[in-house]
């Protein structure tokens, strides 16, 4: 079995699964090379444009579906089973990287040239706006960050939100107000400090 | 306030942007060789939980650093390796100290003062100025000046430490006692624990001192005079003692001499009343003289009173009372740390066993 990307036949092969190395493998396969991308694109929103972070997601949402004994073809929907268990993958990590062992491990990544940078062909390409808010979605906590981008970006109900992410109706409501004051007042603080 | 709106477009704008974004060929091959690497049992870790793993490590040592930080800002800077005069290791000295060490392992406190600890001789000596000693053996020999030995105790069966002095050995089983040597002549004054003096004239018995006793060399023949004392044998020495004991402890005077001083003859007549057991008039009779500060020898007197009430009569009340008023007296004094270990053995308020540094 090999990586299921387009890269040149002269580099580096990683090793094969080595279990299921049936059919569900190569199935897999095929389901980690059709929506790789898009959890990955889902991990830079999530983590504002970090593409470490992007990466380990990418890498736990794929895990998360190995280690589930699923088939692929037994799930319904692959890719909302995927984003759902995106948004709550990133809940969790952007939660630990708010504790202080997650700061300590951000900084000694930084420290043993780990870098978390951002990634540059997407900051390049945003516009003033659009990085302003990306900018202000970073600073959301993570569930209210989540919430957010499922409600403005996927176009999510609250119903929706709220059975993604096993959380009430209610909490979804709640998280969407507490957001909106607090990109409200980002966005004061930022008109105050442009005026200055 | 159109502020959230603007949010909601900025940010369709950058989802916008980033539609086309793919994940780079490094990062896919990554991920693709983490996963197909993951046994079952694995599968639980990722990368990040390594750089926990290294960050909690990171906080066990700073945290670890920290305590190291605050042992060593409570214990002060670390002391540097400790200075050595002929086997011996210098625990204390005076900032005068002036010593030498001769060919022959002669040290020789020219001097200032200090500590000499030798962990296989058992036991340490406050050596000070003019005084000249070396190993012997397993023996410290005084060759002329004046020390104070401080031996811990020996566990039973073992060797007692030995003190070699011209009239003969001290034998020490734990204890602490201060030595004078001088051209031949020397005395020893215990005070604690307990000593056996063995004459150089093996003729003659050991003998063994009491806590406040002293006993001066040479040793002279039976029936001859004795200058200076007056006691009576104890029933640890000779029927025909061929030694001189008297507690005529911290007076002063140079080994040998005779006492002229009047409160001499008060410690002559309490030094009968002791070796005959008789400590209660012996403490009497000094409670009634009471010499006053400035009087030659006024200190032993009191220092003699507080000892037999202490050690021998046990009487806490009236021996706490006793060292309070000899403190207030007499302050630091000669006795300072013995007072403050008498205290400590009483019980009194504020006694508290000397430290090796505060002993003379």
């Amino acid at each position: 079995m090999m990586v299921p990307t387009e890269e040149p036949a002269s580099a580096r092969r990683p090793r094969p699964l080595r279990e299921p190395r049936d059919g569900a493998a190569t199935r897999f396969e095929q389901c980690y090379a059709a929506h790789r991308d898009h959890i990955y694109r889902l991990g830079l929103r999530y983590g504002g444009n970090r593409t470490a972070f992007a990466e380990d997601l990418t890498h736990d949402v794929f895990l998360k579906l190995l280690k589930s004994g699923l088939n692929v073809e037994e799930i319904e929907n692959i890719g909302a089973w995927l984003h759902t268990a995106a948004a709550n993958l990133a809940v969790s990590r952007l939660r630990s990287e708010r504790s202080l062992l997650g700061r300590l491990s951000r900084w000694f990544s930084r420290a043993t040239g780990r870098t978390e940078e951002r990634s540059p062909q997407v900051m390049l390409e945003l516009q003033e706006d659009a990085a302003l808010a990306t900018r202000a979605l970073a600073s959301l906590p993570p569930r209210q960050r989540v919430v957010v981008c499922m409600k403005v970006l996927d176009g999510a109900t609250q119903r929706e939100i709220a059975e993604a992410l096993a959380i009430s109706e209610a909490s979804v409501s709640r998280l969407l107000a507490r957001a909106r004051k607090r990109i409200e007042a980002i966005k004061a603080e930022e008109g105050d400090a442009h005026l200055e | 306030m159109p502020t959230w709106n603007e949010f909601q477009r900025g940010l369709e704008a950058a989802s916008r942007e980033s539609e086309h974004v793919r994940m780079p060929e490094a990062a896919t091959r990554r991920v693709w060789s983490r996963l197909t690497e993951a046994t079952p049992a694995e599968h639980g870790r990722t990368r990040r939980p390594v750089a926990r793993w290294f960050a909690a490590c990171a906080a066990a040592a700073l945290a670890l650093g920290a305590i190291v930080l605050a042992w060593h800002v409570y214990r002060g800077p670390a002391s540097s390796e400790p200075q050595r005069l002929a086997g011996w290791v210098v625990t204390e000295a005076t900032a005068d100290l002036d010593a030498t060490v001769g060919q022959d392992g002669l040290v020789e406190i020219q001097s200032g003062g200090c500590v000499l600890k030798d962990d296989t001789w058992g036991g340490s000596l406050r050596a000070q100025t003019k005084t000249r000693l070396k190993r012997e053996g397993s023996a410290v020999r005084i060759l002329s000046g004046q020390a104070v030995v401080d031996v811990s105790r020996r566990p039973p069966g073992a060797p007692a430490a030995e003190v070699l002095v011209s009239g003969g050995s001290i034998q020490v089983l734990g204890t602490r006692f201060t030595v004078a040597q001088k051209n031949g002549s020397g005395q020893v004054t215990l005070h604690e624990g307990k000593i056996r003096f063995v004459p150089a004239d093996r003729t003659a018995l050991p003998v063994m001192l009491a806590p406040g006793e002293s006993l001066k060399w040479p040793l002279r023949a039976a029936g001859a005079p004795e200058v200076g004392t007056s006691s009576t044998p104890s029933a640890s020495t000779p029927a025909q003692p061929l030694v001189a004991k008297s507690t005529n402890k911290g007076s002063g005077a140079p080994p040998g001499s005779a006492s002229a001083r009047p409160i001499d003859a008060l410690l002559d007549r309490v030094a009968v009343l002791r070796s005959r057991g008789q400590y209660r008039q012996a403490a009497d009779e000094l409670a009634k003289a009471q010499p006053q500060r400035g009087t030659p020898g006024a200190e032993s007197a009191s220092y003699e009173l507080g000892s037999i009430l202490t050690y021998q009569l046990g009487d806490r009340e009236r021996g706490c009372a006793h060292w309070r008023r000899h403190q207030r007296q007499f302050g630091g004094g000669t006795f300072a740390a013995e007072v403050r270990r008498a205290q400590a053995k009483l019980g009194c308020a504020g006694g508290t066993a000397p430290t090796t540094k505060e002993r003379p």
